[in-house]
């Protein structure tokens, strides 16, 4: 016994001493891990249950028109949102928020009662002095933070160039879009701590990083321009029980765009609420096929290309069968001796199809797509078409001959003015664009139109004056008389194209698309216009690019030059 | 004895010193702690004031921050008031609504006729030029004071308006 207690007494102190060690060792690891190993896990998940994210929203930039006039910008506006594990009576709240936000009680009941959420919105984007009223009433759970929302004050002007952005302010449509990046700016982030009951901590906000505004996009438009071609535009649509229509002005040397015009329009301030339709820019997106408006082109391209000189004269019969397809005019029965003037003053079918046969397959493909057909302009606006235009590999025994006066090829508005431009501009091509400048807060400037495309010579500066100064007779002597404005000289050509029918062969009988493109003043010409109406109908009888879309031309060009003060030449006066 | 005598009086004296040197310590003693407490008192005091003052200076700057963070807030506020008078403003300057106002309200019109002048500026200033000349031989004064003659002024006008209305 002694012998057994000695022993015990001798290993009694050992074995503390190892139970000693073995505890300070598993605290050590415990310690280890908790300290170094899983360290970064632990400290994570207490910054996430400690602190707080901000984000500080920048502010959106602004958009003017071209004298510094605001089209869209943002203000300051309240969200409220609810943490409904903090309310303590839903039915009750939810009746007070009702008569103050207008809203239905049961789904603000229903938000109010899923406790199991952290967060649901009650609304988005009031007014401050609402949402004031809100807080007022001093509910748990319910709070507020601002937000930007984007205000439009001229409505509905402008609307398909502007776009719109979404709930979280992000370009959906248009300009808006296009210059996301411009317009948005960089928002700031700071962080704050945040008790148990996720209450913020006064004095422990952190800066992380300031918000940066975004800069402001100063356009080409004239805003007072645009009104006055969205009302005629409007009124001729009307007038005339047409489905749509669209208008540009371009300054043909610079590319800039002074107007676009479409209709249907829509409210930018209220975009969900228009139907689809409406939303489509026509003017970059609309492709149709043009009819005799592109006739100049064929002529440009016969004469430049050598294959004809513009004093030649053709003899043309009243029809003419190419490819098994009869080409006739509308209005001519028997033969007629056409100079390419004539051809273009009396919008000569045959007269176009005898012009496109003096080139090879490949040539006037190569005019073609050298005018921009085909391809995009590079205007700085989204979804922009490029058209239906086939590689001349691809077409059939009539392709070449239908082309030549606007039929089997797709184009778009803004395609058709970019050619006309490209006559006015000594045969270069300019490149259309809407924003002049981009401004960052300081003031300084961040962007200059850089166009994506160069601008190229298509045709010689010797066929561009040729085809302008038919263009003048085609108004003065030919089809576009209607489009003639007293003391000024105007050029221009005329279109009316039968709608092919969708899905199937051929043509629509009694609808079409007319249009009328045209310039002012004459020997020096400032504007450029393309007036296009889809499916007009008038009691009068049939319609033409003459009857429907030259006075609306009219119009619009009188005001403009009238506004822009843009006297006629000393050649206008004296003719 | 007279040794005695003397041994007694040698350790009177030296009890005497003694005696002076303990009355003496005592003395350094109560002088140097009254040093130490002045020197404790004082620095405590410093400390209190120092103290005080970092207390009365990070209230000046909490002070301060709340002057800031109102101010903040008051501008803000302000901006936000100029922004939403701005739109007020860009929604009032809309062509449609002033061409509505102009139609509707004020009864204005769209003009019938426009009329462009064409006014030769070349001929306009070459004469400008010479009735200047003729003036400054006739007054002998500069062509900016002649320009204030009443007489060169009505010449000018008759001038423009033979050129405007031939």
């Amino acid at each position: 016994m002694g012998i057994i207690r000695r022993a015990k007494d001798k290993f009694r102190p050992i074995f503390i001493f190892l139970i000693i060690i073995l505890s300070f060792l598993i605290l050590s690891y415990r310690l280890i891990n908790l300290q170094v190993l899983e360290a970064q896990e632990y400290d994570d998940f207490a910054t996430n249950q400690h602190d707080r994210d901000y984000n500080l929203f920048a502010q959106r930039g602004k958009i003017y028109d071209k004298n510094g006039k605001e089209l869209a910008l943002s203000l300051h506006q309240v969200t409220l949102f609810a943490n409904p594990y903090f309310v303590k009576d839903p039915l009750n709240d939810a009746i007070k928020l009702s008569e103050i936000l207008n809203m239905d009680v049961e789904s603000l009941k229903e938000k109010l009662s899923r406790s199991n959420s952290g967060f649901e919105y009650i609304t988005r984007k009031i007014s401050p002095e609402l949402a004031n009223r809100v807080m007022e009433l001093n509910l748990d759970g319910i709070y507020s933070a601002r937000e930007d929302k984007r205000f439009y004050p001229k409505d509905s002007q402008a609307c398909h160039l502007i776009g719109f952005v979404g709930l979280d302010n992000k370009g959906l449509a248009g300009l808006e879009l296009e210059y996301e990046k411009q317009l948005h700016g960089v928002d700031g982030k700071m962080t704050a701590k945040q008790d148990g009951l996720g209450r913020i901590i006064p004095g422990t906000y952190k800066l992380k990083s300031d918000p940066e505004d975004g800069y402001d996009v100063h356009l080409t438009i004239d805003e007072n321009i645009q009104f006055y071609t969205e009302s005629r535009l409007k009124k001729g649509i009307e007038e005339t029980v047409a489905k749509r229509g669209t208008i540009i002005i371009m300054q043909p040397k610079t590319g800039e765009i002074f107007a676009m015009a479409n209709y249907p329009d829509f409210d930018s301030n209220g975009f969900n609420q228009s139907n689809s339709d409406s939303l489509k820019n026509l003017a970059i997106s609309y492709n149709f096929e043009p009819g005799s408006i592109l006739k100049f082109v064929t002529a440009s391209s016969a004469i430049d290309s050598g294959s004809i000189s513009k004093e030649m004269v053709f003899h043309l019969p009243p029809t003419i069968k190419v490819g098994g397809r009869v080409i006739s005019e509308p209005f001519r029965q028997v033969a007629k001796d056409y100079s390419v003037a004539d051809i273009l003053i009396n919008s000569a079918n045959v007269g176009a199809v005898i012009l496109a046969q003096q080139m090879s397959d490949e040539v006037y493909y190569n005019y073609l797509s050298k005018f921009g057909f085909g391809q995009s302009t590079g205007i700085d606006l989204p979804g922009e078409e490029i058209g239906v235009f086939n590689h001349y590999s691809q077409w059939s025994g009539s392709s070449k001959a239908t082309i030549s006066f606007g039929q089997g090829i797709s184009v778009t508005p803004i395609q058709l003015l970019r050619a006309l431009c490209t006559i006015l501009n000594d045969g270069v091509a300019p490149n259309p664009h809407i924003v002049k400048k981009i401004y960052g807060k300081n003031g300084d400037i961040d962007y200059f139109p850089k166009p994506e495309i160069a601008e190229k010579r298509v045709i010689s500066s010797e066929t561009a004056e040729a085809i302008k100064s038919i263009l003048i007779r085609v108004v003065e002597e030919g089809t576009g008389k209607n489009a003639k404005i007293e003391g000024y000289k105007v050029g221009g050509k005329t279109g009316t194209a039968q709608k092919p029918i969708e899905g199937g062969r051929g043509y629509h009988s009694g609808i079409s698309i007319t249009s009328f493109m045209g310039f002012a003043p004459g020997d020096d010409p400032a504007l450029a216009c393309i007036v296009m109406i889809d499916e007009p109908s008038t009691a009068k009888g049939p319609v033409w690019g003459s009857t429907v879309a030259a006075p609306i031309f009219k119009d619009v060009m009188s005001f403009t030059l009238e506004y822009l003060r843009i006297p006629p030449l000393t050649t206008d006066i004296e003719q | 004895m007279i040794n005695t005598r003397a041994e007694i009086l040698l350790r009177k004296r030296s009890k005497r010193k003694t005696k002076s040197y303990l009355v003496e310590q005592e003395r350094v003693k109560t002088r140097r702690s009254i040093i130490s407490l002045t020197f404790f008192i004082t620095s405590i005091v410093l400390i209190g004031l120092l103290s005080f003052s970092i207390i009365l200076l990070n209230f000046q700057a909490a002070q301060s921050q709340l002057t800031i963070n109102e101010i903040r807030k008051e501008i803000n506020y302000q901006s936000e008031i100029k922004e939403r008078l701005n739109f007020k403003i860009a929604q009032l300057q809309s062509p449609q609504r002033i061409y509505e106002e102009a139609i509707v309200n004020l009864s204005m019109s769209n003009p019938d006729e426009i009329n462009y002048i064409n006014i030769d500026t070349y001929q306009l200033v070459k004469q400008q030029k010479s009735l200047e000349e003729d003036q400054d031989t006739q007054v002998g004064s500069s062509g900016y004071e002649s320009f204030f003659n009443p007489e060169f002024k009505e010449d000018i006008y008759k001038t423009i308006l033979t050129l405007l209305f031939p």
